[in-house]
């Protein structure tokens, strides 16, 4: 089993962070707007390196790996995504295999790859149609086709579903737990406390830059904290204004 | 695995119209130095004593292949970092003259000439371009930091240009040569006429480690069309990246402005062109957009020697024609993907 | 009868004149008395190509600016070819008397100017003298029949400038008996060739004009070329004083001198 344990602070954004994330595991973050969790996600993804304490995959310190390494084994969903030119899915997906030298992944393997990532979020109908002309939804399914094509160990996502329908909401969810399901771990950013509690195994809220609650769903979301941090709460299946 | 066969022919189609571009270029070079004002093959043919030989052999080595030899690198150089600076800025307006290294690079250039530094050592020249174009693309970074809205990079472009091109104007009034006030065409507009093999030589190396450096960090161009974040998650070091475009651009375009002035938008205008027939993949775009670079460069070159008009236009002149409205369009263009 | 003389001198002293151009600078030196005199052209200073650069330590210069001129309140002022158009018809329309002065092609010309503008300070006298001495050299330095057997010259100046044959220093050339290779490419004065024409024209002497050569510019550079190091090594180099390829004016009879060395 893979793991990541973060010890970290850094300045002005987040005081103490100490979190243990593992794979097989999907882990939401909740917390209200300008808690730290996207700093935290992005420290997590390498993309942040100044900070203070230590990031270590299992068990090993971040710092010592190199760039690529890292990059093969978690891959970084971030929330708003706007592709420069009008690459074809395909070619998008294509760009998720970067990490991977020619050396370690010839060109046919990474076709190969592609391919059964295609197969496997059922994108096949757009796969040589350009990623600008999608809808919303099948863009960010095409995204995390692009996350997912390295078969990263962990998977982070800043509210990947958070501007979806229904529909594309539910569909990325259940394709990362398919993932989570068969070892992956997934770390997300939540937004809808409903979705995060359905389906993560472990929730984490943060607060000020601090971690206050690190439990199963229905703990760390319980009605108590919920009204304590969010100002609502359940009022049976419903959320209400506290 | 071939489920998707054009996948696969994509790559043959993309290598095919590489190799075309490649012999279109090959001719283009050979037409380039047969072609002039004295007919060579007349010539050979009505006289074939050794003075004509050796008027042929001058002719040649001392005119026309310098600036065929300096079309190809400033052609190329032009267009390959059109491409690199597009696919930095993620923008396809963010072409070497549009954002100002082009004239900033001038700058660089006449400051070393026109006050007898360019004699220093071999490569003073060249290196005043250098660190004309590094400062511009310095300022333009600190400017717009990671905003890359085109209007920002427009307007920072103008700024720089403006200021670049009044001080060349001040460098030139300033001069003790009476002749340099009258030259600022040549460095706003550019010219590869009256070169020599010398000027070749000075650029050539310098230039040629430019593109270099672009084309070995050209993975990550298609990391970066997919957002900064993204891109560094996946394992770019992002200022790593960026100086080595920027060092490799200014190499290139450095060099090659302090010997043919400011030539402008073949960077804008290739690039753009290529685009769509290489799936707007930015890395298989640099190598086609610095043989179509040279293809423009070489085809105005051409042009200018046909049109004989005395004084010869400036080649600048003719890239503007082609380029400005170009430029228009392509505003127009990426409003409209961006509405 | 004294008298009147006294008074004619005092007349002619009342005239001042100012001179915005190098060729009119050095006749006006040459013509005028001093104290006529307001000011001549900073160009008239440049030792590169002024003959009176070290003889006019006491004399005002301008910058050729209408405002300048204005201040100095001259009766008749002189400019040349090369003058601002602006400056000239700003004098004009401030009541100014603005004299232009053409370039010279020929002696013929050159004597008609030395009478003009010694008519116009009322130094005929002087006019005279200097047109008897212009005279006299010509016939001195053109004692001789045409000596050269039709030789093709070019006379190359910075940026591919090339000077004709109608021009002063191209028609002495014509009359020692050279061949200018501008006359095969429609070019009667001065005109601008590529180096291709230029190695084309396959000159046997050459004459190179770089006035600056204690500057840089790109202009001059083309001097430099490998191409003109070529005809120059193939060819015959004939030397002129720098200041001799710019406006001489009354210095002109030493082109000749020069030229038939």
């Amino acid at each position: 089993m893979d793991r990541v344990s973060l010890d970290i602070r850094k300045k002005n954004i987040l005081s103490e962070i100490n979190i243990l994330f593992r794979s097989g595991v999907l882990t939401g973050i909740v917390g209200p707007n300008g808690s730290g969790k996207t700093t935290i996600l992005k420290i997590i993804a390498n993309i942040l390196t100044t900070y203070s304490g230590s990031i270590c995959y299992n068990n090993r310190n971040y710092k010592k790996y190199s760039r690529l390494d890292l990059a093969k084994k978690i891959s970084y969903l971030p929330q708003e995504i706007t592709i420069a030119w009008p690459l074809s899915v395909y070619n998008v997906i294509m760009a998720g295999l970067i990490p991977f030298p020619d050396k370690e992944l010839n060109n046919k393997k990474k076709d190969k790859r592609v391919n059964s990532i295609i197969e496997e979020l059922n994108l096949k109908k757009f796969a040589l149609k350009s990623v600008n002309i999608l809808s919303t939804g099948e863009r960010s399914r095409v995204c995390l086709a692009r996350a997912l094509v390295g078969n990263p160990n962990f998977l982070l996502a800043d509210e990947p579903v958070s501007s979806l329908d229904p529909y594309y909401q539910l569909n990325i969810l259940e394709l990362i737990l398919k993932r989570v399901k068969s070892g992956m771990g997934a770390i997300i950013i939540m937004h809808d406390l409903d979705l995060a509690r359905r389906f993560c195994d472990n929730v984490v809220v943060i607060r000020d830059g601090k971690v206050i609650f690190n439990d199963r769903p229905h703990i760390s979301l319980d009605n108590k904290n919920l009204k304590e941090i969010f100002a609502v709460e359940y009022d049976g299946n419903k959320l209400i204004l506290s | 695995m071939t489920k998707f066969k054009f996948l696969n022919a994509d790559d043959f189609f993309n290598n095919l119209l590489t190799i075309i571009l490649f012999f279109i270029l090959i001719f283009l070079l050979v037409f380039s130095v047969l072609f002039g004002k004295i007919n060579l093959i007349e010539l050979l043919l009505s006289d074939k004593s050794n003075d004509v030989k050796e008027l042929i052999r001058v002719l040649i080595l001392e005119i026309r292949l310098p600036r065929t030899i300096l079309a190809l690198i400033a052609g190329f150089s032009l267009g390959i970092c059109g491409a690199a600076m597009q696919g930095l800025f993620r923008n396809p307006l963010a072409d070497p003259s549009i954002i100002g290294v082009t004239s900033s690079a001038g700058l660089g250039s006449v400051i070393i000439f026109y006050f007898g530094l360019a004699n220093i050592f071999f490569f003073a020249l060249p290196l005043g371009g250098i660190i004309g174009a590094i400062i511009a693309v310095m300022v333009i970074f600190f400017i717009i930091q990671s905003n890359v809205s085109t209007l920002v990079i427009i307007l920072t472009g103008v700024a720089i240009s403006s200021f670049s091109s009044a001080l060349t104007s001040l460098t030139l009034n300033l001069s003790p040569s009476p002749y340099a006030a009258y030259e600022i065409m040549f460095w706003l507009l550019g010219s590869l006429a009256d070169k020599n093999l010398n000027h070749v030589l000075m650029i050539t190396p310098i230039t040629v480690l430019g593109w270099i450096i672009i084309i070995f960090s050209k993975k990550w161009f298609t990391a970066l069309s997919l957002g900064e974040e993204t891109a560094q998650s996946m394992g770019l070091d992002l200022r790593i990246f960026r100086s080595k475009i920027i060092i490799g651009s200014a190499l290139s375009i450095g060099s090659v402005v302090s010997i043919t002035g400011g030539i402008g938008f073949i960077g804008l205008v290739v690039p753009h062109l290529l685009r769509p027939l290489y799936n707007y993949n930015p890395e298989k775009l640099l190598l086609p957009s610095g043989i179509g670079g040279a293809i423009m460069l070489l085809l105005a070159d051409i042009f200018i020697r046909l049109l004989d008009i005395n004084p010869e236009l400036q080649i600048g002149v003719v890239t503007a024609i082609i380029g400005a409205p170009f430029f228009i369009y392509l505003i127009f263009y990426i409003k409209r993907i961006q509405a | 009868m004294y008298l009147v003389a006294i008074i004619n001198t005092l007349n002619a002293n009342n005239i001042t004149a100012a001179s915005i151009n190098l060729c009119t600078d050095q006749y006006l030196y040459l013509i005028a008395n001093k104290n006529q005199i307001t000011s001549l052209s900073y160009m008239s200073k440049d030792k590169n190509i002024s003959f009176i650069s070290d003889k006019i330590l006491d004399i005002k210069l301008n910058n050729g600016r209408a405002e300048e001129i204005i201040r100095q309140d001259p009766d008749i002022i002189f400019a040349g070819l090369g003058s601002s158009i602006a400056t000239v018809s700003l004098l004009q329309k401030l009541n100014y008397k603005v004299v232009n002065i053409s370039d010279a092609k020929n002696f013929k010309q050159i004597k008609e100017q030395v009478y003009l503008i010694a008519k116009l300070l009322h130094r005929e006298k002087k006019g005279l003298e200097l047109v008897n001495k212009i005279d006299n050299e010509i016939k001195k330095f053109f004692n001789y029949s045409k000596r050269k057997e039709n030789k093709k010259v070019i006379i190359i100046s910075p940026n591919g400038y090339v000077t004709g044959e109608d021009t002063l220093v191209g028609g002495i050339l014509k009359e020692i008996g050279y061949t200018n290779v501008t006359s095969n490419l429609n070019i009667s004065s001065y005109g601008r060739i590529s180096l291709e024409q230029i190695l084309y024209s396959d000159p046997e002497v050459v004459i190179i004009e770089d006035s600056y050569s204690d500057s840089v510019s790109l202009s001059q550079e083309f001097l430099n070329h490998s191409v003109i190091k070529y005809i120059v090594k193939k060819g015959e180099v004939l030397n002129l004083n720098k200041k001799l390829m710019n406006c001489s004016g009354p210095y002109s009879t030493k082109i000749i001198k020069e030229l038939i060395k």
